[in-house]
């Protein structure tokens, strides 16, 4: 009972929000890995991430912490600049 | 204060206006239409300022009390059979979530046969849900009944939602005198809204209604149970505040010359007033014979009716309803409560006023007769008895007359 | 206040956490992501019972208020909700959002749903139709296309799949138009500023607004969790699912430019549910989906005349 909606009355089942936060990606095959000189910033990979968990602020980056290993930004990038390395 | 003659809608109504409620949501139905028009005609003429939500159904309109509820408003709703049962799924998600919602409940049976009449089937088909359930006797006592719900389930340490039932046609549509109290003596009763649950907030962004796994599920189900007793509490000091300002006197149980009475009659609603007028001819001939009336049904008070029927040596129960295949829902209550009593009384259980029957003199009188010659006899024949069968329908339909639980 | 976002212009910041549950790629989760990046802070969602129930609420993926409602109360706890706000004098400073299958939306929540319209109610509506009950299994709904193999429109030999037509489904967009809705139109995963802009629309009216989204199913449609995207683009372009937008449940506009007609064949064959439709002996079946897939186009383009 570590959950710390427990604690308060009354106890209704909710929980706070952005609780998923804690749950990482434990096992994933590949992972998607950006070719930043092939990368033309577009964007697209960062609004097609199901997860939105890619960042666009200097360069593209991938939270490797949440990717499941989806695959739509390998297939959207218009560029070819995403492709997935084995994580071995 | 003003003494009014309005009838048992109106008296709803005047107490949901008096409440200040936020958001009244509701769909019409016999015998509560007449509530929800008075509350309308309040928004209308600035009586009253609320949202109405006039919603295409009784589940909707439960679903939007929850919504308007989940932000923190004040919510009221209203209706009766069908529509009760049709909410039913809703009622358990309002209790989950510890949304203080106050329902009156005009009681109706339910189809089919289709009637439009009185019995408690519709709101004791819900008892399960986690709702707490007020039954009443007179036009008075829905007005303070309302107020009293309020304020007892806004109260931190219950935060549930509240039925308050009346007899349909019986109550709603009768006409009595009742004492409507202003809105500044209501406010010192029953303090303006102020949630004291946790609520759709953007200031603290929480996600509700999510899943519990079978480490937590029981202890979900075991606070609620907590909550609902706790009510006793808080019903408590509800009574002894509303006594001194409006100078009424409520209990859980209602009690009328049990004291050293050796048959009590247990019943709920509007039959108690009857009872009453027979309890005290029968008391004139010098029969030593009182009457109990269970005004919280849920929380059921087990202990108060302990103590009370424990010392009687026969009780019957007058049920406005039937379980079907068991038998009234008032006597299993009644007769689990007092079951490990080392001293306990002979019980037997009456169905009378199912779909709208009267419940007359002579119906609690011929009870009365049976309790008699059960405490002579020193045992029950029958456990189940309908003191004012149609005889004639099941003569026709070849029913037996002689059957019991 | 019109003007439009382009991909530069989005927010950055997410209303939504990492690691919710559920599949990958589900187009479903990319809707809802896509609707509070627009929506943004001041967002109360109210969520069906349904896949989104269990990848977002029960992971506690939204940062914003939300509550998993019943299966088909979502219409009526949005009424409550702003009806609510109204009541508290709050109302202006949230963005109410629906959000619901299609087995919530043109099923079970059908009445709450269209009583909620007709009360004007102010809210946006998402339907996200991944055309059947996934999160049960993959069961048939009234959404479920014609052919398509379900977990209860199972292919054997009495029977391809789901054998009514596709013109029977419920044309929610053009069901919320004969409301008098101010604004309803369908969106696509494969066009994310253009559904943006949609959610921007719709949150700007005062007012009941609906958007159904194609939401293309990786786990109950069988296809690879990085084709969703391509899934979707094609149900647009082969005139499966095209965009049109309604107001005032008048005025149709309807994007000709993106439906260019591919053959259904492209579409059907990229998806396991369909693929029994390969057989030479069904060829008569995609035929009939590829006239009932014209003649509804037709049906658009009609209303779409000026």
């Amino acid at each position: 009972m570590t959950h710390p909606w427990y604690k308060s009355r009354p106890f209704s089942a909710w929980i706070p929000a952005g609780l998923s936060a804690t749950h990482k990606v434990g096992d994933r095959k590949e992972r998607p890995v950006v070719d930043e000189a092939a990368c033309s910033m577009c964007g697209l990979c960062w609004i097609y991430c199901p997860e939105g968990i890619i960042s666009r602020d200097a360069r593209i980056q991938i939270n490797y912490e949440y990717c499941r290993g989806c695959g739509i930004c390998i297939e959207e990038c218009p560029k070819h600049a995403i492709s997935f390395e084995d994580e071995r | 204060m003003a003494i009014e003659f309005i009838s048992g809608c109106k008296a709803a109504a005047e107490a949901a206006r008096l409440a200040n409620v936020d958001v009244v949501a509701a769909y019409p139905i016999t015998p509560q239409t007449s509530i929800v028009e008075y509350l309308a005609k309040d928004v209308s003429n600035g009586r009253l300022k609320a949202e109405m939500v006039l919603a295409e159904s009784e589940h909707s309109a439960m679903s939007a009390c929850v919504g308007a509820s989940m932000v923190g408003a004040r919510a009221f709703t209203a209706t009766a059979s069908q529509g009760l049962a049709l909410m039913h799924e809703v009622l358990f998600y309002a209790a989950g979530l510890r949304l203080p919602i106050v329902s009156v409940i005009v009681n109706r049976s339910l189809a089919s046969p289709v009637s439009i009449f009185a019995d408690f089937k519709d709101s004791l088909a819900q008892r399960d849900t986690g709702w707490l359930q007020f039954y009443v006797e007179s036009c008075q006592e829905i007005l303070d009944s309302v107020l009293i719900a309020y304020r007892v389930i806004e109260d931190s340490r219950v935060l549930l939602p509240a039925f308050v039932c009346m007899e349909g046609f019986v109550l709603s549509h009768l006409s009595e005198p009742v004492d409507v109290p202003d809105v500044q003596t209501v406010s010192k009763f029953l303090p303006a809204c102020d949630p004291k649950y946790p609520t759709l907030d953007l200031k603290d962004p929480k996600i509700f209604n999510v899943m519990a796994f079978p480490d937590t599920y029981e202890e979900f189900e075991r606070d609620k149970q907590i909550s609902m007793l706790n009510a006793f509490e808080a019903l408590q000091e509800a009574y002894q505040d509303f006594e001194k300002i409006f100078g009424r006197k409520y209990q859980d149980v209602e009690t009328y010359r049990v004291e050293d009475a050796d048959i009590v009659l247990a019943t709920m609603g509007a039959a108690a007033g009857t009872a009453m007028m027979v309890v005290d001819q029968l008391r004139s001939l010098g029969e030593r014979v009182g009457l109990v009336k269970v005004r919280t049904f849920r929380p059921f008070p087990r202990r108060q009716l302990r103590e009370i029927l424990s010392h009687a040596r026969v009780v019957g129960v007058l049920d406005r309803d039937l379980s079907i295949g068991s038998t009234g829902i008032l006597f299993q209550e009644l007769q689990s409560s007092l079951y490990n009593q080392p001293q306990r009384p002979l019980m037997q259980n009456f169905i009378a006023g199912l779909g709208g029957r009267d419940i007359h003199q002579g119906t609690i009188g011929a009870i009365f007769q049976s309790l008699k010659d059960t405490l002579q006899k020193g045992f029950v024949e029958k456990n189940l008895n309908w003191p004012d069968e149609n005889r004639e329908v099941l003569s026709i339909w070849g029913l037996p007359v002689d059957h019991d639980d | 206040m019109t003007t439009n976002y382009t991909i530069k212009t989005l927010p950055d910041l997410e209303q939504v956490a990492p690691g919710r549950s559920g599949c990958d790629g589900c187009g479903a989760v990319m809707a809802a992501r896509w609707i509070s990046k627009i929506t943004g802070q001041s967002t109360i969602m109210v969520n069906a019972t349904g896949c989104m129930c269990v990848n977002y609420g029960y992971a506690g993926a939204p940062l914003h208020p939300y509550i998993h409602s019943l299966f088909e109360n979502t219409g009526s706890i949005l009424s409550g909700i702003d009806a609510g706000l109204r009541a508290l004098g709050k109302r202006r400073e949230v963005n109410l959002v629906g959000l619901a299958g299609d087995g919530g939306t043109v099923d079970i929540g059908f009445q709450s749903l269209s009583g909620a319209v007709e009360r004007q109610h102010r809210f946006l509506y998402v339907c996200y139709d991944n055309e059947g009950y996934m999160n049960t299994g993959g069961q048939r709904s009234g959404a479920t296309p014609y052919g398509s193999n379900t977990a209860t429109t199972p292919v054997g030999s009495e029977q391809q799949g789901e054998g009514l037509s596709l013109l029977r489904r419920k044309n929610m967009v053009l069901v919320m138009a004969a409301h008098g809705i101010p604004y309803a139109a369908t969106a696509s995963i494969a066009y994310p500023l253009d559904f943006m802009n949609k959610v921007k629309k719709a949150i700007e009216i005062d007012g009941p607004t609906y958007l159904h989204v194609l939401a293309p199913c990786p786990t109950s449609w069988g296809f690879a969790s990085e084709e969703s995207v391509k899934i979707g683009k094609l149900a647009v372009e082969t005139r499966f699912a095209p965009l049109y937008e309604v107001e005032q449940g008048k005025k149709i506009v309807l994007d000709r430019r993106r439906s260019k007609g591919t053959p259904i064949i492209e579409y059907l064959k990229a998806q396991k549910r369909f693929s029994h439709l390969l057989k030479p002996e069904n060829q008569h079946r995609v035929d009939e989906i590829q006239s009932q897939i014209d003649e509804s186009w037709r049906y658009l383009e009609s209303l779409a005349q000026e």
